[in-house]
């Protein structure tokens, strides 16, 4: 007898089958469609390692591109002191490989030794930081088998302490000081990530490497600082605190047409390379942090605002003696005995105190306290520097009968030399006072250039005050009785000088800072230079004119500039 | 095969039970032994299917060892700018300003003063007196120091023999301040011809 086909059974069967089948389908779907991309990371994930791939940070230029801030490479070696220690024949004993590495590192082989013993159950540690590559080279060659080096980046500073007061430097985490710092925006790199896949046993799969994240260098930050000009600088205003004896000394050079600060040096400073052994005290620049009573620097600005106002001409006659009572603000004495019949001219080529503490009281207060903000006092300049003073320009209300005079010669306020400097550049500048600019640029690295937003130029005195008070100031130079010190041949410049006793605790002390700034030529005005020094003594201004003489020479032949034509416009000195 | 084997025995197959033989048998047609599959063919496929995974493999192995030949490239490529910029960064080194200086002051140079000028109507040289060496090192003041210059040898031009000759490492004033070059009498100066 034939068996029918398909009974309950066999129905059962199909059923199950297909029950089966489904089941797998369902799955099949969930595991290649509904999670396929979670479990394909998941996979991924056990076969693939991540690494961190590092963008360069930027580097630092000067104005012509030459490198003040470099990114390189150094390679740590680290070992594993169980590993290493459990290690004894390979390739000759630890002590053989560890003498091998204190050849090329030059440390002492028994220091090496203790890192290894220091915990021999570690399995990390570093016997050496920060090696050159030729160093690397050298430890690879000796084919110890149990070193392990790592990539680092590093910064060097090709130039050391040249620019060391702005440059600033890098902790080991993060940038300290200087323009390192606030233009970290700039310079920062950021690192990537890269994955490849790795074999069973551990060797790298080739052509499996995927970048997740891709680095990005860091952009490279262009001030308007000249090298040359700063080395030179630097080593002049060392040459001269170093024969003053001098506690510090800096200098600012500043191009007159747009406020770019072609030098500011600070001495001491330090060298980025080694800051770690540095004087907590020079790891900034002074010229931006800390402002000084400048003195008779002042007065031409104090003239300035007495022109400009309408209340004096280079002419007006004064009756300023040697020491003059002026009432309430008590007596007022210059530094020597003159003709006292000076007209506001003689004023400056004698520095006479007498004399600009008469124009200085010409001017109603709250007109002098507007000119003095439009000069730039009392205010943090453009630059934005880490740490800038702002300076100190007394309130209105604080200025007792004394004060108002003595303002006139840079007594009683301070400044910070690169306020001074910004202040000479308006009266260069026909009184247009440009904002300071001590980055040029910076450069990202897909090319796209950005220049800091520094500000709007301000008309602060009209052209031609600005041009009386430059006469004045050729004046100075020519009738101060330095002219052996000061004279540019070929060039016409415009100077004046500052001797600023140091108050300290409320009393002026016998300790000094004396000045020189200026303006050359005084025809077609280039650069302004300033230059102080802080001295624990009583000296005198003219122990550094020769050094201005020097700078602004350097400055006149370093960026050719054209010989003056014409002769100085004379002005009477006294009536 | 014993008992304590651990692999399990097969069970001994159950035995068919015997059917009638049939009493026709069907024959196959002269066309039916022809279309049947030949060893020619078999051999064929198998051939091709073998021929086509040694050509994969073949491909394969090409690939992978390009992959590692793009690698070793790669990591000499790297190596490379490695050096590259190991050599770059002594540049940078050797052309650091302090560096300069002090070759320059080897070399008998001393800082130039004021800039004169040729005064084409009276026909005289107008400029100031130099500028004078307050510390006495001339150009070789080390003022603006430089860990990285530190020990650099300053190269000094060749030597009559035509070794190199290497000075000493820069110094930096202090105590005992380096030999300046003098100023006015006897400056060396490289032969030039």
């Amino acid at each position: 007898m034939r068996k029918r086909r398909g009974g309950p059974r066999f129905g059962i069967a199909i059923l199950l089958t297909l029950a089966v089948v489904v089941g797998f389908t369902i799955r099949l779907v969930d595991i290649q469609i509904v999670n396929a991309s979670a479990l394909t990371e998941q996979a991924r994930d056990k076969r693939a390692l991540e690494a961190p791939v590092y963008g360069a940070r930027g580097d630092i230029i000067d104005r012509n591109g030459a490198i003040l801030a470099d990114s390189v490479e150094r390679y740590d070696i680290t070992v594993s002191p169980r590993v290493a220690l459990g290690f004894t024949e390979m390739n000759g004993s630890v002590e053989q490989a560890l003498a091998g590495i204190g050849q090329v590192t030059g440390q002492d082989p028994a220091a090496l030794m203790q890192i290894l013993t220091a915990d021999p159950q570690s399995d990390y540690a570093v016997l050496a930081k920060d090696l050159t590559l030729d160093q690397y080279q050298a430890i690879d060659a000796l084919g110890i088998p149990w070193v392990y080096a790592v990539r680092v980046q590093a910064r060097t500073y090709p130039n050391g302490a040249l620019a060391g007061n702005l440059i600033g430097f890098l902790g080991t985490d993060e940038p300290l000081a200087g323009l390192e710092r606030s233009e970290d925006s700039c310079l920062a790199a950021q690192d990537g990530v890269i994955s490849y896949e790795r074999s069973e046993d551990g060797v790298r799969i080739p052509d499996t490497e995927v970048t997740e994240v891709p680095a990005k260098d860091g952009g490279t930050l262009q001030l308007t600082i000249d090298r040359d000009l700063q080395w030179y600088v630097q080593e002049e205003m060392a040459k001269a605190a170093l024969s003053l004896g001098a506690t510090w000394a800096a200098a600012v050079v500043v191009r007159i047409s747009d406020g770019a600060l072609m030098a500011v040096t600070d001495w001491p400073t330090l060298d980025p390379n080694d800051f770690a052994h540095a004087d907590p005290a020079v790891t900034g620049s002074r010229a931006f942090a800390i402002p000084y009573e400048p003195g008779s620097i002042m007065k031409p600005i104090t003239a300035a605002i007495a022109i400009d106002s309408g209340h004096a001409t280079p002419l007006t006659q004064l009756n300023a003696p040697y020491a003059m009572d002026f009432g309430d603000a008590g007596i007022i004495t210059d530094a020597e005995y003159h003709n006292p019949n000076l007209t506001l001219t003689g004023g400056l080529v004698y520095s006479s105190n007498t004399a600009l503490s008469q124009i200085a009281g010409m001017v109603p207060d709250e007109q002098r306290m507007d000119y003095y903000k439009a000069f730039g006092f009392d205010q943090t300049t453009e630059v934005d520097f880490m740490g800038e003073s702002a300076g100190y320009i007394p309130a209105l209300q604080d200025w007792d009968p004394r004060t108002r005079l003595v303002m006139g010669y840079g007594q009683a306020l301070s400044a910070t030399i690169l306020q001074m400097a910004s202040a000479y550049q308006t009266l260069g500048n026909d009184g247009l006072r440009m904002p300071l600019k001590l980055v040029e640029s910076c450069t990202a690295a897909d090319g796209t250039i950005t220049e800091p937003d520094a500000g709007a130029p301000r008309q602060v005195v009209q052209p031609a005050t600005a041009q009386e008070v430059r006469n004045m100031m050729e004046m100075v130079y020519e009738h101060n009785g330095l002219w052996d010190d000061l004279n540019i041949p070929g060039y016409r410049v415009g100077v004046k000088s500052g001797t600023a006793e140091v108050a300290e605790n409320g009393q002026y002390t016998s300790k000094s800072v004396i000045s020189y700034a200026g303006i050359a030529p005084i025809d077609d005005p280039q650069y302004a230079v300033v230059v102080s020094a802080g001295v624990p003594w009583a000296a005198m201004s003219s122990q550094i004119a020769r050094t201005f003489h020097d700078v602004m020479s350097q400055v006149l032949t370093l960026f050719r500039v054209q010989p003056s034509t014409g002769a100085a416009n004379e002005l009477p000195i006294t009536w | 095969m014993s008992l304590t084997s651990p692999i399990p025995l097969a069970r001994p197959r159950r035995a068919e039970p015997e059917r009638p033989r049939r009493l026709t048998e069907v024959v196959t047609t002269r066309t039916q032994r022809r279309a049947r599959p030949r060893v020619l063919h078999a051999l064929v496929a198998v051939g091709g299917v073998l021929a086509i995974v040694g050509a994969q493999l073949l491909l394969s192995i090409a690939i992978s060892g390009g992959a590692y030949r793009i690698s070793d490239l790669q990591e000499q490529q790297r190596a490379l700018t490695r050096q590259s910029e190991d050599l770059r960064e002594q540049l940078e080194i050797a052309g650091a300003t302090q560096h300069l200086a002090n070759a320059a002051a080897a070399l008998g140079m001393v800082p130039a003063g004021s800039t004169s000028f040729l005064d084409l109507s009276t026909g005289t040289v107008v400029a100031a007196p130099g500028i004078p060496d307050t510390v006495g090192c001339g150009g070789a003041c080390n003022l603006v120091p430089n860990l990285l210059t530190a020990h650099l040898p300053v190269v000094l031009p060749k030597a009559s023999d035509g070794t190199t000759v290497l000075g000493t490492p820069n110094q930096t004033v202090g105590a005992t301040a380096p030999d300046a070059p003098p100023a006015s009498t006897g400056i060396p100066s490289p032969v030039t011809h």
